[in-house]
């Protein structure tokens, strides 16, 4: 006889993937789920040692090694140890470029009303280094943030000279397209070892249609090139966005990276906000980009198995969370999730947004997750109201959908995205094209990892090993 | 054989005593072999404040006495025999605890004996700490299971860490007893810096481990106490040791390992000694490496491709498989080591940790590799 622990499962291909409370799997021939609850499983089976070993079954109704899974529950989710490390402050939504899927509904305008203030600039500091972690990321984001060059000097002095009391480890980022990366920033980032983040959509013809300008990708390859030599060559990290366009073009975009130096991707899909598309056009999007990330995941498992290291680094914070028992900070797919818990938005408008995508939203009238003014109390704004309704649909393992969900230990809950696709915190699991894009990901690197475990795991293991 | 110095720390001859051998003063002794039986016997003069004292005729074990050099500690029982405890110019000096376990595992190469022999050796080890010069890089700490001597343990680890900062102490023992948390807390207050503890995991399964170590609750104390002594950031070596009842679950082990321990510091993969309890058990628990090469590669590459230290000892170079031959390390002691015939034409001879010389049976696979 034994007992009966957390577990969940899932078919795929002819086995049974079995997942534990702490995302350890088994994969199991079908019908073994169903002839573990009915107590089929004999004490002799090999599979009987397989289930008791990884915590899946007892012989106890409370395990012996409960203390053991709790640590290891704790390490699994110790990305909340610190609550919020990562602030992004919205210097601007001003930007020079025009890109076809901006999401952070950008002007083109020279109206400083979009830019932040320097009174909000310093009631946001403030909240920041109120928060408890040890370990803060300041980071600049817009429209174009080097626009308002200053008050990135200004933003970064101040916390500097704050921090000389307060001792936290602060690492700076800058969100840049690259196109206007002049001396004076580059030495900014020199003297406070601000790391640099910019966008690069794969080749010269894609990226400056993206872009909505023809000359585009010249100038961010000019700016990456003039910033790594100023600045080193691993301070600057580009990140992709999947356009329509772009999803043609899985191999191209690969290539185009590797060109420019770079030793990793992350394939980022589109997110429904700004409103820019119709919902019927995204369900399509969204098998689409299921396709496009298959071929170009496979185009880079060749490349790798070639001899050369290049990472998807979308697929690496899944794999980390279904091979390894450490914990993924990755603010977009945790549960609890991201939002308050790991990052907080810092707008422009003088008001503190729950994400970056809450501010969006603000862009069109809708201020549902304005966790309150820069001006309020650190507490009101982190414990208040608003909050404590987020709290309640922050958390997969009690939504709706996702509590009996297989794979709920990899993936997150996002009540913003819920509430903008789907109109409620809650969402509705069916026809969610998050959890239809990251199921559709999570099973394809199950299948990898059954059917070519020769062929993928050196490659999975190298990446994992980078981090 | 022995006609040179000697220093007595302690001149009452009834009791057992260490003896220094060192140059500082001239003594004694005579050496011989014994007709009847070929047994080397000496007997030694020393002299403490000038007063000579002859010893009884002492029965010498010769492996004791290969080598012999200026600084190794020499043990004078009541029995009439010599041990040279302590060897200046070795790494695997061990302070020995007990002849106790709370284990008795089938593979055990020195069984436990049920003697009360804590009071013996905690003087015995006490002197020799006092005693050891400060040259000493690493001392062992083994038994039997050294952590029944429970508190006194920790004074001794004292002992060793107040005296010698650097020193590196490697702890062996099941683990069982660091499942008290106490009892971790108390050690961590000591030698934590210079303590390396080295713990056997037999099994994924906890009745698999149970049986092997012959005992209930061993693999569930055992664990318990791997993660207290993680809370605690102890140094690890973790022990597998291979045999007929595990070798199956080999790569499930490592999993687990990875899964559950990835705070060890080292993993360490290990053919078993034919002596000890291991003939008796034979049937149940010995096994030729050659037949777990596959998932011994297995287990070891799955490790090491986490990131995680790994070894392999005490199996010779020709029965792992090629890939884990940069795994191996020259695990087994100088004195003990033995090579064979067919070995001298092996290309790898100087790589290879060779055989234990003192098992009573070898994997008949052992051949020489020409390329």
């Amino acid at each position: 006889m034994y007992y009966l622990l957390p577990f969940r499962f899932e078919r795929l291909d002819n086995y049974e993937i079995l997942v534990n409370e702490v995302g350890d799997y088994l994969i199991c021939p079908i019908e073994t789920s169903n002839k573990i609850v009915s107590k089929q499983i004999n004490e002799n089976d090999e599979i009987y040692k397989d289930l008791i070993s990884n915590f899946f079954i007892s012989k106890t109704p409370i395990p012996a090694l409960i203390d053991n899974f709790a640590t290891r529950y704790r390490t699994k989710k110790s990305f909340l140890d610190n609550f919020t490390s990562l602030h992004i402050f919205v210097m601007t939504v001003r930007c020079n470029q025009n890109c076809i899927y901006c999401q952070a509904s950008s002007k083109e305008t020279d109206h400083i009303i979009y830019d932040i203030s320097y009174e909000t600039l310093d009631f946001s500091i403030d909240l920041m280094f109120k928060s408890p972690s040890p370990f803060i990321t300041m980071e600049f984001q817009g429209g174009e943030p080097t626009l308002v060059f200053d008050k990135i000097k200004y933003a970064i002095e101040k916390s500097e000279i704050l921090n000389i009391s307060k001792e936290k480890k602060i690492t700076y980022v800058l969100c840049t397209n690259s196109v206007e990366l002049n001396d004076n920033i580059l030495n900014l980032c020199k003297i406070y070892n601000v790391l640099i983040s910019t966008s690069l959509d794969g080749p010269e013809f894609l990226h400056n249609k993206n872009r909505g300008k023809k000359n585009s990708y010249q100038k961010v390859i000019e700016g990456i090139d003039n910033a790594r030599n100023f600045l080193g060559h691993d301070r600057i990290s580009a990140l992709m966005t999947t356009s329509f366009f772009s999803l043609d073009y899985p191999k191209e975009i690969i290539d185009s990276y590797i060109e420019n130096g770079f030793s990793n991707i992350f394939l980022r899909a589109l997110n429904p906000y700004g409103l820019v598309y119709k919902a019927n056009d995204m369900k399509n999007y969204y098998s689409r980009f299921i396709n496009f990330y298959k071929i170009a995941l496979d185009y880079i498992i060749e490349i790798n198995n070639k001899g050369f290291y290049f990472e998807e680094s979308f697929t690496s914070i899944i794999l980390k969370k279904i091979l390894t028992p450490f914990s993924v900070g990755f603010v977009d797919l945790q549960s609890p999730a991201g939002i308050i818990n790991s990052v907080v938005v810092y707008n422009y408008d003088g008001f503190v947004y729950a994400s970056d995508e809450s501010r969006m939203l603000a862009e069109h009238n809708d201020y549902t997750f304005r966790l309150g003014s820069v001006k309020d109390e650190y507490l009101n704004l982190f414990y208040g109201e608003k909050v404590i309704k987020i709290a309640k649909t922050w958390s997969n393992e009690a939504l709706t959908g996702c509590s009996d969900c297989a794979f709920q230990a990899y993936c997150g809950a996002d009540p913003v995205r819920n509430y903008t696709t789907q109109n409620d915190f809650e969402g509705f699991r069916p026809t969610s094209s998050f959890c239809l894009k990251n199921k559709a990901i999570i099973k394809h690197l199950f299948s990898l990892i059954i059917n070519r475990t020769d062929e993928v795991m050196p490659v999975f293991k190298s990446w994992l090993n980078q981090n | 054989m022995l006609n040179q110095k000697i220093k007595c720390l302690d001149y009452n001859v009834f009791d057992e005593v260490l003896i220094y051998y060192t140059s500082d003063r001239i003594l004694t002794g005579f050496c011989f072999v014994d007709g009847d039986t070929n047994d080397i016997k000496i007997q030694i003069v020393f002299e403490v404040d000038n007063i000579q004292f002859e010893s009884k005729y002492i029965l010498v074990d010769p492996k004791d006495f290969i080598n012999i050099e200026i600084g190794d500690i020499l043990l004078f029982r009541t029995n009439g025999t010599l041990k040279n405890i302590f060897r200046i110019n070795s790494l695997d000096n061990v302070l020995f605890i007990t002849e106790q376990c709370n284990n008795n595992c089938l593979m055990c190469s020195q069984p436990p004996k049920n003697i009360n022999d804590l009071d013996y050796y905690y003087n015995l080890n006490s002197k020799l700490i006092e005693i050891l010069p400060y040259s000493v890089l690493k001392i062992g700490i083994t038994g039997g299971e050294p952590t029944i001597l429970n508190d006194r343990l920790i004074v001794l680890i004292n002992q060793i860490a107040t005296k010698f900062p650097e020193i590196e102490i490697q702890l062996l023992s099941n683990g069982r007893q660091f499942s008290d948390i106490h009892y971790v807390h108390k050690l961590s207050e000591i030698g934590k810096k210079n303590l390396f503890i080295g713990i056997p995991l037999h099994s994924d399964f906890y009745v698999d481990h149970d049986y092997i170590s012959q005992s209930n609750n061993a693999f569930n104390q055992t664990l318990k106490g791997l993660y207290n002594l993680a809370r605690y950031s102890f140094s690890i070596e973790l022990r597998v040791i291979v045999n007929k009842i595990n070798y199956k679950r080999l790569e499930k082990i490592s999993d687990y390992i990875f899964k559950n321990l990835p705070f060890i510091n080292h993993v360490a993969f290990m053919g078993m000694e034919y002596i000890g309890l291991v003939p008796k058990y034979n049937k149940i628990i010995w096994i030729d490496p050659i037949e777990y090469k596959e998932d011994l590669k297995k287990s070891v590459l799955n490790l090491s491709s986490w990131g995680i230290n790994v070894s392999v000892f005490n199996i010779p170079l020709c029965l792992l498989d090629e890939n884990l031959i940069i795994y191996s390390v020259k695990s087994i002691s100088d004195w003990k080591v033995k090579y064979f015939l067919q070995c001298e034409d092996c290309i790898l001879k100087v790589d290879c940790g060779g055989s234990f010389g003192t098992s009573l049976k070898h994997s008949p696979n052992i051949k020489p590799i020409f390329n």
